[in-house]
């Protein structure tokens, strides 16, 4: 019997590391917006500080949100267009894997 | 047997199996956003099916390769070719199985209902030199006890991420008035939950097109290198969107509200979990079950959110229904094979008698106690409740807070 453990290692932390990124990046794209929004009532009242951190809180969610979507997208594509076996190899030979 | 009447009646049998998958699986990817309220039922099998067949045109790399590795086909070292009627009896023990769990509402794997029945067909046909039982180990039965493990483990801590990021302290709602968002979490469900059925599509529809093809090529219609026809694609597609659109209430009910109270972040957290797992362990040539990383994911996403339950006895009904699975399938297999092998024609039509008359005493059974969309669906109420209600632990805390200050009053 040849059980790759390795194999099994790596589908674990790969899982672990991309639920865990994704899901912090589109949690700090949730908390900004929320600052945004907090911010709003003090932004339309002219308040410069308000003003500031709604710009800010909004972009950086955004940008927290696409972060998270492109690491899925590229984890998602890497794998269903990477059938090419020197990939495969080249993914193995980096972690030690035959 | 004649392949003119074989043939078919596999292809017809795959179909109804691609089917059962179909809406035995829904669940997988639909169930957490349709309790946490992000979709609609409607709405979210379509978008499962959509999805569903999607997936099921992007590739076909593992179509040809469903037995393989599991069943010994060396004739050389006592195996033989597999032939159509053990194909026959592998589907009906799966259907049945997959059937029987649907009716009692549980999550069990459509991949491992398959895999019994080919195993039990193929030792009662062929004797127990036909399968690699060490494979069986390796290919089989060690995924299936790491994959609801890792797929939780994933999800607990996504989902304990999450609720550490967007928190706030009681304290600093109180003074500004801002909530934590997690709501929004919806927002992400809704690609999240549609990623996972399109991995869904890709993974499980090639199951069908792999089984067909080997009856073609098992039957000489067409060559063991040829690709695989567009019409088996086309076929396979459809059967398992059509399932996934009919959607197995009952199973969406387990998985929605059954194991554990799901909120927003944590399907969210959840669905990344499975689809992750689901992916990366289909690149590295793992057969998980996508049911088992499913339910092991929403287990872990309960475990990560504090003062969430998880309902532990049915998450131990759920995994004896997968013990029992591999065992059950396969004497349904096996028997299946005993008729047709003993009394060649006949005992494929009585197969396929007892097949039809299963599954419509199934339906029968299940109509008794009806579970459609509308019982899927939180209310307008539970899912304000879910945002608006404080947790047990907070419950719990405020509480002692409370008798502290009372008892601090009474000193004074």
């Amino acid at each position: 019997m040849d059980i790759k453990w390795n194999q099994l290692l790596l589908v674990a932390s790969a899982s672990v590391v991309v639920a865990v990124v994704v899901s912090a990046l589109f949690a700090l794209g949730v908390r900004l917006i929320t600052n945004a929004q907090h911010a709003v009532p003090g932004a339309r009242k002219g308040k410069a500080a308000d003003m500031r951190k709604e710009i800010l809180s909004r972009v950086f969610a955004y940008l927290s949100f696409l972060v998270s979507a492109a690491v899925l997208s590229l984890f998602l594509l890497g794998i269903l267009f990477s059938n090419d076996k020197g990939v495969k190899a080249a993914i193995g030979a980096f972690f030690g894997i035959q | 047997m004649d392949p003119l009447i074989i043939v078919p009646l596999v292809i017809v049998v795959a179909l109804f199996f691609d089917f059962t998958n179909g809406f035995h699986d829904t669940a997988n990817a639909m169930a957490t956003p349709i309790a946490t309220g992000a979709m609609k039922p409607k709405t979210a099998v379509t978008v499962a099916a959509i999805m569903n067949l999607l997936g099921a045109f992007l590739s076909t790399q593992v179509s040809l390769t469903i037995s393989k590795g599991i069943l010994n086909d060396d004739p050389s070292s006592g195996g033989s070719l597999i032939q159509p009627e053990i194909i026959f009896a592998a589907l009906t023990g799966a259907i049945l199985w997959n059937l029987l769990t649907w009716l009692f509402g549980l999550p069990s794997s459509s991949s491992h209902a398959l895999f019994g029945g080919l195993i039990g067909a193929a030792v009662v046909a062929m004797g127990f030199s036909s399968v690699h039982f060490d494979k069986v180990v390796e290919k089989v039965l060690i995924p299936a006890l790491f994959a609801p493990l890792i797929a939780g483990l994933a999800s607990a801590l996504a989902t304990l991420t999450a609720y550490i990021i967007t928190g706030r302290s009681e304290g600093a709602r109180k003074k500004n008035g801002i909530a934590t968002g997690r709501g929004k979490f919806k927002i992400g469900q809704i690609f999240s939950s549609s990623l996972l059925a399109l991995s869904h599509g890709t993974n499980d529809a090639q199951k069908t097109m792999g089984i067909i093809t080997l009856v073609l090529v098992s039957a000489g219609l067409v060559t063991k290198d040829a690709p695989v026809q567009f019409w088996v694609i086309l076929a396979s597609a459809l059967a398992i969107a059509i399932g996934t659109y009919t959607g197995g209430w009952r199973i969406i009910k387990t998985m929605g509200s059954g194991l554990s109270e799901i909120r927003p972040a944590q399907g969210f957290a959840a669905e990344i979990s499975s689809g992750a797992t689901i992916l990366s362990s289909s690149f590295l040539g793992f057969a998980l079950s996508t049911t088992q990383v499913a339910s092991g994911s929403v287990i872990g996403s309960g475990i990560g959110r504090r003062g969430a339950q998880v309902r532990w006895n049915k998450a131990g009904q759920i995994a004896l229904g997968w013990l029992v699975t591999l065992p059950a399938s396969a004497i349904v297999g096996g028997a299946s094979a005993y008729l047709v092998h003993t009394f060649g024609i006949t005992g494929l039509i009585i197969d396929g008698i007892i097949l039809l008359l299963a599954a419509y005493g199934i339906f029968r059974v299940s109509a008794r106690n009806k579970v459609s969309s509308r019982h899927v669906a939180p209310s307008e109420v539970e899912v304000a409740a879910a945002t608006a209600l404080r947790s047990p632990r907070q419950v719990r805390t405020e509480a002692a807070k409370a008798a502290k200050a009372a008892k601090g009053k009474g000193k004074k």
